[in-house]
């Protein structure tokens, strides 16, 4: 269709159309068919009248044929758009929009009338205005939003350039109004950037690795050939240290078999070279490569091929080179890493070994002997460093050495000591630790500096040889040890319930709901011991009790105590059994039978209570439904609400057909049958509803008492 | 008809100034947002003030609530987006940031009106200050008992360089920046002064509008106000017809308010119209032996005239000096004959105004249109008829401000949206951008694919 050419040729600075001349176009009959209009007008009207999510596709396709015929249709369509779009409904709007939209992509003339009033059309799209939001229907109005800015966004970006109108708008709903852009565009954009940058860095960094690449080379393989003779001279060394070893083994007298064993069975696991005064500075210059080489030249190569890959460059021959090149590097010292490892030399860290070794060699604790606490220092230095390295490392497996910890007594203590002293020790009780330990079993007097440090007090002299009397020293370690309460478990209840499963409360002796609680099986039966006595049936929480409070004494650091208890509990049970044994065949008897009676029959009338209750709540049920149908049926309004039979319909004389989601019913609220009685309370008089309320409660009540079929 | 213009002015049928006149009027018809030229705008608050020199007409200079006052170069842009949007971004800007900015808002920003070396800012923290624009300092400031809303200065002075000062005080303050101090405070008005205007053609007479509705004018050699202009006191059309003998009467300094002239037109005035007694009464003091006391105090009816119901918010005379304008909280554009003090009872269509804030409005140098920020819009009127030419929308807030600039005929106005909007003539003035314009505007053609 061709435009008016005059128009075209001051193409950018067409003035707007004044409002007089569009309406004086738009109701001209003689400019373009009278015809086209209407159908225009009609076809927006239809298209914008659903309650559809989208417009019809054929309406839309037939809107944009007719639009497409004329100039005027433009401008009709444009001003039936506007008019729509102020209307109070968000439903109509979006549909309006979405026509907008529609035109605004392929029509300049719509664009530049729209561009001309953008500020009026935007709030009524966006709702950005706290004055006037977005009308009602909350759902069509958050989907407008949406829309309305995403459409803003595509068309600020292919028309911004030409429509200042859109540029300010954007800015105005970024910068002022706060108006979330959802920025897919902008961030795309910023990623391109992001890109673009990286690879510039890349290539500047690949050009200076082109110059110095030779360097790193040759610095990674020095570090590598360092390491290779590091570890040549230890191997060297160590055919020598085999003899030495040896020789030092035999003479220094090992009292425990089992640790030496160990430790050549973890010598001869892995070619594992100890680490000795002599061969020290190898194994530091051995670590301070090793470290240089996983610590620097590794991440350095790692780094080198990321780049590498990454970037993108007109030449590749350098690249593809350098990257094998780093590749083989990267091998290599992966290779070399790896010969470390499997010699077992702990080389990452150095610190903690040495500051390992200091500790292992001051502490005295370790073996946990508390009788002898010097033979734990007289065993070589050595031969305890060596074991605790060895169980870290994880290299050899040793079941003996690995209880170290749990239970230090009867695990090395006992090995070689005579029977009688091991029944002593199994006697023993396990005291928490605490400083008595430090003078256990001593009756002498003690040094008050006890450390023997030298320690240059600077509030005044010391007396270094002032003691403490022996006397003194045992009131000190008066051994004090605090009671605890032992947690009692109490048993749920366990009686059966009607609605299936155990009562679970936990109530000490007698549940508020099932009377006394006896021991039942899995189904709730009471397991009847000795019935009827009350005694029995109190007796097996008090034995629960007591045999709780023993285990936890035993856990408790009292021997004497903990012996008397146990004797007790034991004898307890013991008499529990007897009584239990003795009375169970005799006392089957009458008494039983008759309380078996008494239950069944209280059970029967529970039973039926139960049954009556039932039978009234179903009729209350039916009295509410009948209650509910007829308030239903006497009202017009919820016909459309409700899915009513159709003969129900037909009674109620109103339009027979259910009716077609309209615009106005999205506004309306859904109005249950509580609201519509609400209403009507509040509507009529404060004492019509009071004497009505007053004869319905009585009416409920009586309904409740006596519960009638209608 | 351009043409016929151009063949006209070829065959010396049509004079250079009036060839001039049609084409400016022309273009200033037809004024639209442009597309082409924006500004980049460095203010975070509401734009209330503009002003492009006067010298050079090449620097727009911009104040903003945010404190912070800006200059822009009209003519060249900074920097070209998407090949042919000038963006125009500021030169200068003076904000919080800077070692003496204001405060509070700028809420006047006005040239030194022989050059561009000085302008002078107005602010709520209650400074007036004088920047040198080249080293961006503070030469002097005046520290006012008020906010100070509003600040002018005389484009025809030449004798004297008082910058004009209204404030929510009272008085209206003359600072002069030749010694440091005030030399003038004109005492009259009972409320805060809201805009100030300087004569166009007396670089003697000041003209104020202040909160209680009145407008006064003062000459400046004077004590006191010489007129208060009275909204009931009326003329119809222009400008009452010479009269012989007034003529006669007259003297020959016709700006200075002659008491002659000013009678007749009162007495014109009241036969025009059913005469209220009170202006009987007003013209038979005039008339009477008291001619001598200029001094408005002497009438205390007249002394209480009031031009607005409400605060006068802005004030603008036409570039002949002959007529003012003068906008209300009441919503109200009224023309005053500035020679007789008379409403010339021009109508203009209705309109809603801003009523808290001191507007800037704008008129055509030929004085045939008259901008008017009106709320979110700029409404241009007929300056002769009040018939709503065109309304300019384009703010997304309202509009405080707008400028005309009489050489490029482009109008500039500035909102709470922070944007300084410019509306150009949609004939461009240098058509050899035309062709350039055909290859880009490739992408918004139709694109009806179905």
């Amino acid at each position: 269709m061709p435009r008016p050419t005059a128009s075209s040729s001051f193409a950018r600075g067409r003035a707007p159309p004044r409002p007089a001349a569009e309406a004086e176009l738009g109701s001209d009959p003689s400019s373009s068919p009278a015809a086209a209009d209407s159908s225009m007008a009609s076809l927006i009207e239809r298209a914008t009248s659903t309650t559809a999510p989208a417009v019809d596709p054929v309406l839309l396709r037939a809107i944009k044929s007719s639009a497409r015929a004329s100039d005027a249709a433009i401008q009709d369509a444009f001003r039936l758009i506007l008019s729509l779009m102020s209307k109070p409904h968000s439903h109509v709007r979006l549909l309006a929009f979405s026509i907008a939209d529609e035109l605004f992509m392929r029509s300049k003339l719509f664009r530049s009338l729209l561009a001309d009033s953008l500020d009026g059309f935007l709030p009524l799209a966006v709702g950005f205005r706290r004055a006037n939001p977005l009308p009602p229907p909350t759902a069509s109005a958050a989907l407008l939003r949406k829309a309305a800015v995403q459409a803003l966004e595509r068309w600020h970006h292919l028309f911004g350039a030409h429509y200042r109108q859109l540029r300010l708008a954007v800015e105005y709903l970024k910068e002022s109004a706060r108006v979330h852009f959802s920025g897919l565009r902008a961030t795309v954009d910023a990623r391109a950037a992001r890109e673009a940058r990286m690879q510039e860095i890349y290539a500047a960094k690949v050009e200076q690795l082109r110059e110095n690449l030779a360097s790193i080379k040759a610095e990674i393989r020095s570090t590598m050939d360092e390491i290779r003779n590091g570890l040549e001279i230890i191997r060297a060394e160590y055919k020598k240290f085999e003899g030495y070893v040896n020789d030092e083994d035999a003479e220094e007298e090992i009292a425990s078999m089992s640790m030496r064993s160990i430790r050549m069975a973890s010598l001869m696991a892995g070619e594992w070279v100890p680490e000795t005064q002599e061969n020290e500075a190898v194994f530091d210059a051995l670590r301070e490569a090793h470290r240089l080489l996983v610590s620097k030249h590794l991440v350095t190569v790692q780094e080198w091929i990321t780049v590498l890959v990454r970037v993108n460059l007109p030449d590749n021959r350098f690249r593809d080179s350098a990257l094998k090149d780093f590749i083989d590097v990267k091998n290599e010292i992966r290779a070399v890493r790896d010969r470390c490892n499997d010699l077992g030399l702990d080389l990452d860290n150095v610190h903690r070994r040495k500051s390992d070794q200091e500790e292992e060699d001051n502490e005295f604790w370790v073996e946990g002997n508390i009788e002898a606490p010097n033979r734990a220092r007289v065993q070589s230095s050595l031969d305890v460093a060596s074991t605790s390295k060895d169980t870290r490392k994880g290299k050899c497996v040793v079941g003996a050495v690995s209880d170290i910890g749990k239970a230090p007594v009867a695990a090395n203590g006992t090995r070689n000591l005579d029977p009688q002293k091991s029944e002593l020790f199994a006697k023993a009780p396990v005291l928490p630790w605490s400083s008595v330990f430090d003078r256990w079993g001593s009756i002498g007097d003690a040094h008050v500096n006890q450390r023997g440090l030298e320690v240059e007090s600077h509030w005044g002299r010391v007396d270094n040889d002032a003691t403490i009397p022996a006397a003194k020293i045992a009131e000190l370690n008066v051994h004090c040890s605090i009671y605890r309460e032992a947690p009692v478990e109490i048993l749920p209840c366990h009686a059966p319930l009607k609605k299936g499963g155990l009562c679970q409360r936990r109530d000490l002796k007698v549940c508020p709901f099932h009377g006394l609680i006896v021991p039942r099986d899995t189904e709730g039966n009471p397991i009847e011991q000795n019935s009827g006595s009350s005694d029995a049936e109190v007796n097996p929480v008090e034995h629960l009790d007591i045999g709780g409070h023993s285990n936890e004494v035993n856990g408790n650091s009292d021997g004497d105590y903990m012996e008397e208890t146990s004797s007790r509990t034991t004898g307890v049970n013991n008499d529990y059994g007897d009584m239990a044994g003795t009375r169970d065949l005799g006392k089957i008897t009458a008494e039983q039978l008759a309380r078996q009676a008494i239950k069944n029959v209280r059970k029967r009338e529970m039973d039926r209570k139960a049954q009556e209750r039932a039978q009234r709540a179903r009729i209350r049920q039916h009295n509410e439904d009948v209650l509910r149908d007829a308030a239903l049926a006497s009202t017009s309004h919820s016909a459309a609400a409700y899915e009513q039979p159709p003969g129900a319909q037909g009674r109620r004389g109103r339009r027979g057909k259910a009716k077609a989601p309209t615009l106005a019913s999205m506004l309306k609220k859904k109005v249950t049958t509580k609201d519509r009685i609400a209403e009507r309370l509040l509507n009529t008089r404060a004492t019509d509803a009071t004497i009505r309320e007053v004869s319905h409660n009585e009416d409920m009540s009586y309904r409740e008492a006596f519960p009638n079929q209608w | 008809m351009w043409m016929d213009e151009v063949r006209g002015r070829e065959r010396g049928e049509l004079r250079a100034r009036r060839f001039q006149a049609g084409a400016r009027a022309r273009r200033a018809a037809s004024l639209a947002l442009s597309n082409r030229k924006e500004f980049a705008t460095p203010h975070h608050g509401a734009v209330n003030s503009l002003q492009v020199d006067l010298t050079e007409g090449r620097y727009l200079l911009s104040g903003a609530s945010d404190g912070s006052a800006a200059v822009f170069d009209v003519w060249n842009a900074t920097e070209y987006e998407a090949g042919f949007i000038a963006k125009h971004r500021n030169i200068l800007l003076v904000d919080k940031q800077h070692q003496n900015g204001h405060r509070f808002a700028v809420s006047a920003a006005v040239w030194y009106p022989v050059d561009t070396g000085l302008f002078v800012t107005a602010s709520f923290d209650q400074y007036v200050k004088v920047w040198d624009t080249n080293s961006t300092q503070v030469v002097m400031e005046f520290k006012m008992p008020g906010k100070v809303y509003t600040a002018a200065m005389s484009p025809v002075a030449t004798t004297h360089m008082l910058i004009g000062t209204g404030t929510a005080d009272v008085q209206v303050r003359l600072c002069d920046i030749a010694s440091g101090a005030f030399t003038h405070t004109l005492s009259g008005h009972r409320d805060g002064i809201m805009s100030l205007e300087w004569s166009a053609s007396s670089e003697w007479i000041l003209m104020s509008g202040g909160c209680d509705g009145a407008i006064r004018f003062w000459d400046i050699r004077r004590a006191g106000c010489f007129q208060v202009l009275d909204q009931s006191r009326s003329q119809l059309g222009k400008r009452p017809p010479l009269v012989k003998s007034a003529v006669d009467n007259d003297h020959t300094d016709s700006l200075g308010p002659s008491p002659s002239t000013r009678s007749l037109a009162q007495k014109r005035a009241g036969i025009s119209k059913k005469s209220s007694p009170a202006l009987r009464k007003i013209q038979n003091l005039t008339h009477g032996q008291m001619q001598q006391r200029l001094h408005p105090g002497l009438s205390s009816s007249q002394n209480r005239a009031t031009a607005h119901y409400g605060a006068v918010t802005g004030l603008r005379t036409t570039t002949d000096g002959m007529y003012l304008l003068s906008s209300g909280s009441d919503s109200r554009l009224r023309l005053w004959d500035i020679d007789s003090g008379c409403n010339t009872l021009v109508n203009f269509e209705a309109m809603r105004l801003q009523t808290g804030k001191p507007l800037q409005l704008a008129v055509t140098e030929d004085p045939s249109l008259v901008f008017v920020p009106c709320m979110a819009s700029i409404k241009a009127y007929n300056l002769w008829s009040g018939t709503t030419f065109r309304t300019f929308r384009g703010h997304y807030e309202l509009v405080n401000c707008c400028y005309y600039s009489e050489q490029d005929q482009e109008l500039y106005t500035g909102g709470n949206d922070r944007q300084i909007l410019v509306w150009t003539p949609s004939t461009p003035a240098f058509t050899e951008m035309e062709d350039h314009d055909k290859t880009l505007s490739g992408a918004d053609e139709d694109n009806w694919s179905d």
